[in-house]
């Protein structure tokens, strides 16, 4: 991670894997990660909704844990491994945990689920057993204002569910397919 | 006509959405995923003050600013110096009630003085967005502070000073009466008399505000993309200003996160419009969330009312008088305490009222229709009242509510008021006794009132609350869909309204898909671009659903007779002899003489037996215009424990049964129960824009305004009924704002019933603070 | 955010000297969860950040001689899943997982919090409660010492906490009553009884940040148990008024969580309801 001097711009070279991929760049110090990932990497899924670190549309996955990526310096996160909702899925093929939140009706204006998905991906990765409460604690984080939040919470139930190799059905949220 | 009888094949079933595989792997299109290689940013200079006059700016520093193009203040840009324009143009008031509509023209800038922390007073035009940020600290205003106007009921008198010079503060008035309010009074064993408010609050849509323009000068075209929730009035608007032909501005909505009513007209729009035009080159502006905490605000309205009843609950009248601090400026006439007038008498016979109502500017942020818009004012006014003469009468607060209410067979059912769109109110049908004893029963009221007496007993505080509401929806003019199969048997279905996460890419094609009975995979719907249909009008009132859902069935219906009367020319007979089914046009009498959708699509391209038919192509185009407004009706009922030692309110139970008709995807409108319900708690429980003396916004940031989390949230029984209207042939009412109508009465009922009625709650939010205050009050503590 | 240098040095050395080097236009960042949206706030801006990341001495959680030592770069979330300190000093854990929400304790850490001193954090009533001290490059501080005000401490310029070293006890237990909109303590009662006797240190109260409570100290060096706690004891000119909380409020909260704090030491669930909105049960205990 070096610094460049380049004419009237100080720059600072940053490295990091970025779902899976190496990412190199040349950043003002000032570039927070969720910059870095937007508008270097180009990938727009991570969202920002607030300056004060509490709204969680930007939480990915760093080193394994879920963060803000808007409270962090793409400089901290040289070095490491960083995740972003587009690693989950694909429109044809969603992981587990984005096809329980599209059977349960958990998005509607869809700002807030990225950071939803990784938040509740990070809880699954640890917690496979949560129970609601574990569910609810978890996204003190993550702000919503469309759903209400109780069809996240069952989405993450359901695919909680699922990926413990559960009969997804119990968890309610099955809706007629298209 | 209504289809509600006829067997659904997709309309109204919940189907998984249409917009969730790009949302879930971050292939939305929000405004601030659009970029250009050469876009610059705007950012803007904004008062620190609630009031002051504005002596001088100096931009020198700003525009040495390693990054910055352009700083602009007022005068630099003539195409600026124009006022905002009003939502409802002058002449084109509908509003039966408003007697007085006073306008204080309301500029891209502050010119002279500002009259709002957080008002816009300069713009800084940069490279970059750090650059931006950095010109705009180094702007240096010189401002002359002066007092501020922070209360509406001072500012109404006719000496106070005035927020702006050129008109009073109370700049709009309405009035209205029905029936003899002062024999009701006269004649009355009862008469309750209080002073009831429901705070400012905001909606917090979970993306703020932003907008990027971009001038082709070579066809002297500008492109928009914005999350704009009118983008019609947006075009237009710019295209006046910009003095361009209508055609050539576009707006481009692609995803946005959300708006409640936050997401209409602001500066920020037209300036970046003018900097794209003036350099020729992209620009964006993305509001932070501070900015959008000083935007636009909701409600923030006190009411005086008076209630004449009989010992045995009957109610003979109402007294209303309201004021709703609208903040510095006023751009939606007197929509919202329009809208409580009207909303506030709910589902219950009230023989005389009248009401009188003031809207007066103070120097506080603008206040705009936003989820509920006057109808959650107008739910806390029936509802305390009615708690309030149930306390007084000793008679149950639900039996009381069963004595007064419209029962079913008074449908169509006329209260004696005019809607503001001038039309006579009738209720289009709903069983209201039916749905607060459905509610009652699935909520177990009588269990609950079992359990509160034997957790009473224990000294615990529990408390049951009970909230009404009506929705009118579905306010016109109107709304159009242009349908089109193309050869290859494709569906698309054009609309003049964008989404803001209200379903529509699934709910419409669905409606479609049902109506010109084709799969629901073949029916595509395009929107948010202002050049797919020649006008539109606005998300917003929960119009959409309602003027929108019927024009794609007309649309569809009238394609339907467009394709008949085409395969009649095909197959040499005439249209009534066509029978429609599996996508293809067949001879009723002999089915082996067919062509597909497809094929037709083909030839119609090109064919002079188009001529008759509208022109080449298989396509049709309606505008749904509803006479007026449908009337959706809820009952919430909560059940609460109050934690005497920190006034912390949980949720033991809360039940909510409503009717708005046909829904159009069962899924979805749980979806806009849910939600709004959830955004009406947090109302209830915690939310409030709190200024002080000199107006200084104190909830600034979410450090200080409580947005509920999933722990702060209660299971939900949602149940709904889907009684269709006959009042449009889809047979359906509004959904958008109803379930955010009622938490903040359904919780001051239950608070203060859990407190054993030691107290009285005229005002919100419920804080624990607050509760503590009220425990002490109730001398629980 | 105003522009700045970014360092990233590997050893505490070479961060004092940065620090040395930069006088008072140099910050340390430790987890930037207060630093940064400070910054972004404009609220601070500095010239040089020091991030302390690299410097693997900072992050450890050790027992060494009967004292519980934690680095001070590690994370709130590594100290409640700390096996090791949920063996020695459980209240601790607690502690840690309550601070913000899953992805701040993720990033934030005690060193940093220590640092800031928020009159409404909570790290700095547990160490007042436990008789912490606080090492850092020059010196090993009493907590006692080291708080002194809001977002004030004995740090000097270029000094920076390294450690800080915690002695089990019999008991100890916090109980927090939090702002519905931040998070933070709006009353944050920590109870330990110790060898040399009982602890009552309280956060998000005081005027002049976190403080004990000799009185409620006194009350249950007689008798540890909640109802020896006396009411209405704090004086309310002493305790701070915002938005959310008056003064009384505050004072009236103290009693409450203060009683709920010596309930968690005697392992008792805390009587109570716990959000404002959230869903209880009817036949749950009260």
């Amino acid at each position: 991670m070096d610094r460049l001097q380049n004419s009237m711009q100080v720059e600072y070279s940053v490295s990091l894997t970025l779902n899976g991929e190496p990412l190199s760049a040349h950043v003002d110090a000032r570039t927070l990660l969720v910059e870095l990932i937007r508008e270097e990497a180009g990938l727009t899924g991570t969202h920002r909704g607030c300056d004060t670190s509490q709204c969680g549309a930007c939480v990915v996955h760093f080193n394994g844990d879920s963060v803000k990526s808007c409270t962090m310096l793409a400089l901290q996160a040289d070095g490491g491994r960083v995740e972003t909702v587009e690693s989950l899925g694909r429109p044809d093929r969603l992981h587990p945990l984005q096809q329980a939140f599209t059977e349960c009706h958990a998005l509607q204006c869809g700002y807030c689920t990225p950071g939803m998905l990784m938040s509740g991906l990070d809880l699954l990765s640890k917690q496979p057993d949560a129970d609601e409460q574990a569910i609810r604690d978890w996204l003190d984080g993550n702000l919503c204002r469309c759903t209400g939040y109780n069809n996240i919470v069952k989405a993450i139930g359901q695919a909680a569910l699922a990926l413990r190799g559960g009969n997804p059905d119990q968890g309610g949220c099955v809706h007629e397919p298209v | 006509m209504t289809q509600a009888s006829l067997e659904r094949r997709v309309l109204s079933k919940p189907i998984p959405r249409r917009e969730d595989p790009r949302l879930l792997t971050g292939g939305g299109r929000f405004v601030d995923d659009v970029g250009f290689p050469d876009m610059m940013h705007l950012a803007v200079v904004r008062s620190p003050h609630g009031h002051a006059r504005i002596l001088g700016i100096d931009k020198s520093a700003a525009l040495k600013v390693d990054g910055v193009v352009d700083v602009i203040v007022p005068g630099d840009y003539p195409e600026l110096e124009i006022p905002m324009p009003d939502i409802l143009e002058p002449g084109t008031l509908k509003n039966p009630y408003c007697d007085l509509h006073l306008t204080n023209p309301h500029y891209v800038l502050a010119r002279g003085k500002t009259t709002f922390q957080g008002e816009p007073v300069a713009m800084v035009v940069a490279e970059s967005r750090h650059a931006a940020n950095a010109g705009v600290q180094a702007v240096s205003v010189e401002y002359e502070p002066l007092p501020a106007i922070v209360c509406a009921e001072s500012a109404m008198k006719p000496d106070a000073e005035r927020v702006h010079e050129a008109n009073p503060n109370a700049i709009c008035h309405l009035q209205v009466e029905h029936g003899d309010v002062d024999a009701a009074f006269a004649g009355a064993e009862i008469v309750l008399e209080e002073r009831l408010s429901l705070q400012r609050v905001a909606s917090m849509a979970m993306e703020g505000r932003g907008v990027v323009a971009a001038w082709d000068p070579l066809r002297g075209e500008l492109t928009v993309w914005s999350t704009n929730q009118v983008p019609y009035r947006l075009r237009d608007a710019i295209a006046r200003m910009l003095d361009l032909p209508y055609e050539h501005v576009r707006i481009i909505s692609g995803d946005i996160g959300g708006a409640f009513g936050g997401k209409g007209l602001c500066p920020e729009d037209m300036a970046t419009a003018a900097v794209a035009r003036r350099w020729r080159r992209p620009v964006k502006w993305i509001e932070s969330r501070s900015e959008n905490f000083v935007a636009v605000h909701a409600r923030d309205q006190t009411h005086t009312v008076r209630v004449a009843a009989r010992k045995d609950g009957t109610l003979l009248g109402m007294d209303l008088t309201l004021v709703k601090d609208v903040g510095a400026y006023n751009s939606y006439e007197m929509v919202q305490t329009t809208n409580t007038v009207n909303h506030v008498l709910s589902h219950y016979r009230v023989p005389a009222f009248r009401a009188e109502g003031w809207c007066v500017v103070t120097n506080k942020t603008e206040v705009r229709p936003t989820r509920g818009a006057g109808r959650p004012e107008a739910a806390f006014v029936m509802d305390r009242m009615l708690d309030f003469v149930a306390q007084a009468t000793g008679i149950d607060p639900l039996e009381l509510r069963l004595r007064n209410i419209i029962p079913a067979e008074a449908m169509p059912y006329s209260n004696g008021l005019t809607y503001r769109d001038g039309v006579p109110i009738t209720y289009d049908g709903g069983d209201y006794p039916g749905l607060l004893k459905r509610v009652a029963e699935t909520f177990d009221y009588a269990g609950w009132r079992r359990r509160q007496a034997q957790a009473r007993e224990a000294g615990r505080l529990i408390g049951i609350g009970i909230s009404s509401s009506l929705e009118a929806g579905g306010v016109g003019p109107c709304e159009g869909a242009c349908i089109t199969i193309d050869d290859r048997g494709r569906v698309s279905v054009a609309i003049g309204v964008n989404s803001q996460g209200q379903s529509h890419e699934t709910t419409f094609a669905q409606v479609c898909a049902e109506y010109l009975d084709v799969p629901l995979e073949r029916v595509r719907i395009l929107n948010g671009d202002t050049r797919l249909m020649r006008h539109g009008f606005g998300t917003g009132a929960s119009r959409v659903g309602v003027n929108t859902g019927n024009a794609v069935m007309l649309a569809a219906l009238s394609l339907k007779e467009k394709i008949k009367a085409f395969a009649a020319q095909m197959l040499g007979v005439t249209a009534d002899e066509i029978g429609l089914q599996e996508e293809s046009a067949f001879v009723s009498a002999a089915p082996d003489r067919r062509r597909s959708f497809a094929e037709l699509a083909r030839i119609a391209s090109a064919h002079r037996g188009m001529d008759p038919l509208g022109g080449p192509g298989l396509t049709a185009t309606e505008f749904y215009y509803p006479d007026t407004v449908t009337w959706s009706s809820a009952v919430q009922m909560v059940a609460v424990e109050v934690d005497r030692e920190t006034g912390i309110v949980g949720i033991l139970d809360y039940v909510m049964a409503h009717d708005c008709g046909l829904p159009l995807n069962a899924m979805v409108v749980d979806g806009q129960c849910q939600g709004g319900l959830v955004q009406g708690l947090g109302a209830a429980l915690g939310e409030a824009m709190i200024y002080d003396d000199n107006g200084q916004l104190l909830t600034g940031s979410f450090m200080d305004y409580p947005m509920l989390r999933a722990a702060d949230v209660p299971p939900l029984k949602i149940e709904h009924l889907d009684r269709p209207t006959d009042k449009n042939p889809l047979g359906m009412r509004a959904v958008g704002e109803g379930a955010s109508v009622s938490p903040p009465a359904a919780l001051a009922g239950a608070v203060e019933d859990a407190l054993h009625h030691r107290c009285r709650i005229r005002a919100m939010p419920l804080t624990p603070q607050r509760v503590f205050e009220l425990l002490k009050e109730a001398r629980l503590l | 955010m105003s522009p700045f240098d970014y360092l990233a040095p590997a050893s505490v050395d070479e961060a004092v000297s940065a620090l040395h080097g930069a006088g008072d236009e140099a910050r340390v960042l430790a987890g930037g969860m207060t630093l940064l949206p400070t910054m972004k706030l404009e609220l601070a801006a500095p010239s040089l950040l020091v991030d302390l990341r690299r410097i693997a001495a900072l992050k450890r959680i050790e027992f060494e001689q009967g004292e519980l030592v934690i680095g001070a770069m590690t994370t709130h979330n590594e100290i409640a899943s700390s096996a090791l300190v949920r063996q020695h000093l459980p209240a601790l854990a607690q502690v840690a997982g309550g601070i913000g929400d899953v992805q701040v304790r993720h990033r934030g850490t005690i060193g940093g919090s220590l640092s800031n001193n928020d009159p409404a954090a909570d790290y700095p009533a547990a160490c007042l409660g436990l008789d912490a001290r606080i090492e850092t490059t020059m010196r090993t501080l009493p907590a006692s010492e080291f708080f002194q005000g809001l977002f004030t401490t004995a740090l000097e310029a270029a000094e920076i906490v390294t450690a800080i070293r915690f002695r089990p006890v019999a008991k100890a237990g916090y109980a927090k009553f939090a702002s519905q909109a931040s998070r933070f303590a709006l009353v944050g009662v920590f109870v330990g009884e110790l060898d040399e006797g009982v602890r009552v240190a309280v956060t998000g109260a005081g005027n002049d940040g976190v403080m004990r409570i000799p009185t409620l100290e006194r009350a249950l060096a007689q008798r540890f148990d909640p109802s020896a706690l006396p009411a209405h004891d704090i004086p309310v000119e002493s305790l701070m008024a915002d938005l959310h909380a008056s003064a009384v409020y505050r004072s009236h909260l103290i009693d409450v969580m203060a009683r709920r704090a010596v309930h968690a030491c005697l392992g008792r669930r805390s009587p109570g309801l716990m959000r404002h909105g959230g869903f209880v049960r009817f036949e749950q205990e009260r």
